[in-house]
């Protein structure tokens, strides 16, 4: 096996392992310790029937039904039977707020992450090459305010300052993932491809569904509310790229090839874009997956203070009723249960997206090609 | 990266070798003290941005006092107003409200900032020192020793960034709020900050210890049989503490998250966040919570409407994030500076 796919095979083994261990935390956390109280929050929702044991001193009783309901708990996730959630008075099976939502979301999430990239990139290696000087002190200065001043804050900061501009160049507010109420009035009501949860036909990506049926004044005004709020969650998320990668970018200055470049006469320019922006890639990758967590927590704030209709939103939504709904879908509560299938979604997404920004950056780094041949 | 070299020993003899300036002034009673005291202060001149960050933390620490000293055992609870209560719409900064008021909690913004200054310093200071004191010692450890802390870190470390901070902390909160009634919900809070955060501190510790482990100086100490707790004490944590110091302002930034996001969403949906507050009480001072609370109450969706309600609660929280934002990187430069003389 060449070193890229030993990597591959021992890294990918880990994931599984770490998976089952934050999985067990949340059911422990989130579905067997509040049934210890169970008159603090309702019905108790263990699977198996740990409310039938005579009490939680029975610790022979409690501990077979809590490693039964763990079993129970993980085969419904790993098989996609995971109840269902509420938004409002509607609830709906989990996987259809998946298959309305997820479109919204990732349309955000490219454009937010295409937008970071354009920014933090060349930013990021142009102060990480002038380390100390203004340029640098600036992104510094800058990275930091976007980080110590709360998001919430930052984003509705963003929405304020866009917003009249906005409203006067396309006749409807910047919020939302899909035309408002006014815009409709105005452009023949809405169209027939879009459902009553905000969900559009046939891929259920908003932009281009709009271009596949045709309807460019629709896919214009959702790509510039869409353009908007991917600007302001690239500010924040950008803010925190840039404090890892200029730093980043100052170790790799140190490095021989560079020295050897400018013994060869080579210009300041293409050293930093040609030879140091090439070997800055695997580093710029190792950040993102360090900072992929934080960029999801980013945008669903974003999605809930935009009323993006996303799978963001709806997290944060159940987070902040979980008191009322109930917990784990294991119980089979009728509601109030995406909180645990959304954690076990993100760290899915973190642990492989953790794991192709790895294996990339070592693919890309040429030290490591070199070795392989 | 700080490596700190060994002092190196002085002359047996004054005929082999003369005796370096520092090992001279150690043999004169308080010169040695006398001298790292003006090196210390000088550093302190050179790095301006520790003076600034030292000056930020006083500040803060003498209103904290000062909130103390005024509110007494009346500290931990709102000074609600009716009156404020039935007003319309809050009230924007006057002679009589400096900071404005928020109208539906009754109470002017000033006075509950003013108040909630030492609850806030105290409980965000107090995880991220916790937080940074484990991970570093554990870190330091598992990079220069190896072994079961070696596994502990890596192993925590990889698990807990599978989620991001503010959710894993919620999840285990929880948990285990119901299980704790009044003032303990603070502590179990910033207990479960401090257990979900130390990874991130550990993890690139651990990584600069290793350099520490194989340096010469370490190998040195080691074969001339210095013990474990030595090792860690004299040559593993004074030279495996920077990167604490990048880490220390992206967790303030996660606990204010928190902090003001949660109050915000509960109140938007109608949830129950008494239920999962990490405050003991609705009425319990704390600058996040304020902002939060402050924004959804208000019903402002925008910042220029009710803007008061946003920027003083906001300019609290900047303040001590700049604070320690400061402090580290004055920290950061005091120790290249050492390093580089």
């Amino acid at each position: 096996l060449s070193p890229l796919a030993r990597f591959a095979a021992m890294r990918g083994l880990l994931i599984p392992g770490q998976l089952l261990v934050i999985l067990t935390v949340v059911y422990l956390f989130g579905g067997v310790l509040p049934t210890i109280t169970v008159t603090h929050f309702g019905p108790c929702s263990l699977v198996g029937g740990a409310c039938s044991c005579p009490s939680w001193a029975d610790t022979g009783c409690a501990l077979s039904t809590v490693t039964a309901g763990l079993g129970v708990f993980l085969a419904r996730l790993f098989t996609g039977q995971w109840g269902y959630a509420a938004l409002g008075a509607q609830v709906e099976p989990v996987t259809r707020w998946i298959a309305w939502r997820l479109g919204n979301s990732l349309e955000l999430a490219a454009f937010a992450l295409l937008l970071s990239a354009l920014f933090a990139y060349p930013l990021g290696l142009k102060a990480g090459w002038q380390m100390g000087r203004p340029l640098d002190a600036s992104v510094r200065s800058g990275s930091s305010l976007a980080i110590l001043v709360p998001f919430m804050v930052v984003l509705l900061g963003i929405m304020t300052l866009a917003y009249p501009p906005f409203s006067r160049a396309f006749g409807d507010t910047p919020n939302g993932s899909l035309p408002g109420d006014l815009w409709y009035d105005g452009h023949g009501g809405q169209p027939a491809w879009v459902n009553i949860a905000g969900a559009t036909s046939p891929t259920g990506f908003p932009i281009v569904d709009a271009l596949l049926h045709g309807d460019v004044p629709f896919a214009g005004d959702v790509l510039a509310k869409t353009l908007l709020q991917a600007a302001a969650i690239a500010v924040i998320y950008a803010g925190i790229f840039l404090r890892y990668s200029r730093y980043a970018v100052a170790m790799l200055g140190h490095e021989e090839f560079l020295r050897a470049g400018r013994a060869r006469g080579l210009s300041d320019r293409t050293l930093l874009w040609r030879h140091l922006g090439h070997r800055f890639w695997p580093a710029y990758l190792l950040v993102f997956a360090a900072t992929l967590p934080a960029y999801l927590v980013v945008q669903s704030l974003a999605e809930v203070l935009y009323s993006t209709n996303g799978l963001g939103s709806l997290l944060f939504l159940e987070f902040g009723n979980v008191g009322a709904t109930g917990f784990g879908f294991a119980g089979g509560a009728a509601a109030g249960n995406f909180y645990q299938v959304g954690l076990f979604l993100i760290a899915v997404v973190v642990l492989l997206g953790t794991f192709v920004a790895e294996l990339l950056a070592r693919y890309f780094d040429p030290t490591l090609r070199e070795r392989r041949r | 990266m700080p490596i700190r070299h060994p002092r190196p020993l002085p002359a047996l003899s004054p005929g082999m070798k003369p005796l370096e300036a520092r090992d001279r002034d150690a043999l004169v009673p308080g010169r040695a003290a006398r001298k790292r005291f003006e090196e210390a202060t000088e550093a302190i001149r050179d790095t301006p941005s520790l003076l600034v960050g030292l000056a930020l933390s006083a500040f803060l620490t003498g209103i904290a006092v000062a909130a103390v000293l005024d509110f007494g055992p009346g500290l931990t609870q709102l000074q609600q107003s009716f009156g404020l209560e039935i007003a319309a719409t809050p009230s924007p900064p006057s002679a009589t409200h400096p900071f404005g008021t928020l109208n539906v909690l009754g109470i002017d913004l000033f006075v509950a900032l003013f108040q909630a200054t030492p609850i806030d310093v105290a409980l965000v200071t107090g995880i991220l020192v916790a937080a940074a004191a484990i991970g570093w010692s554990l870190g330091s450890g598992a990079g220069l020793f190896g072994g079961a802390s070696e596994w502990l870190v890596a192993g925590a470390g990889d698990v807990l960034a599978s989620v991001p901070v503010v959710f894993l902390v919620w999840i285990l909160f929880v948990g285990i709020q119901p299980l704790v009634r009044g003032p303990g919900v603070l502590v179990v809070f910033g207990a479960l900050f401090v257990a979900v955060l130390w990874p991130y501190y550990a993890r690139p510790v651990r990584i600069v210890a290793g350099s520490v482990g194989a340096s010469g100086y370490f190998e040195a100490a080691r074969a001339s049989g210095a013990s474990r707790r030595r090792l860690l004490v004299r040559h593993g944590l004074p030279n495996t503490y920077v990167p604490i110091l990048a880490q220390l302002p992206v967790d303030v930034a996660n606990i204010f998250f928190f902090l003001v996001v949660f109050p915000y969403v509960t109140c938007i949906t109608g949830g129950t966040y008494s239920l999962i507050s990490p405050l003991p009480s609705a009425a319990f001072p704390e600058w996040g919570t304020l902002l939060g609370k402050g924004i959804c109450y208000a019903s402002a969706p925008l910042i220029g409407v009710l803007w008061w309600v946003f920027l003083f609660p906001t300019a609290a929280i900047v303040l001590y994030g700049i604070a320690v934002a400061t402090t580290c990187d004055g920290l950061e430069r005091w120790s290249a500076r050492r390093v580089h003389r």
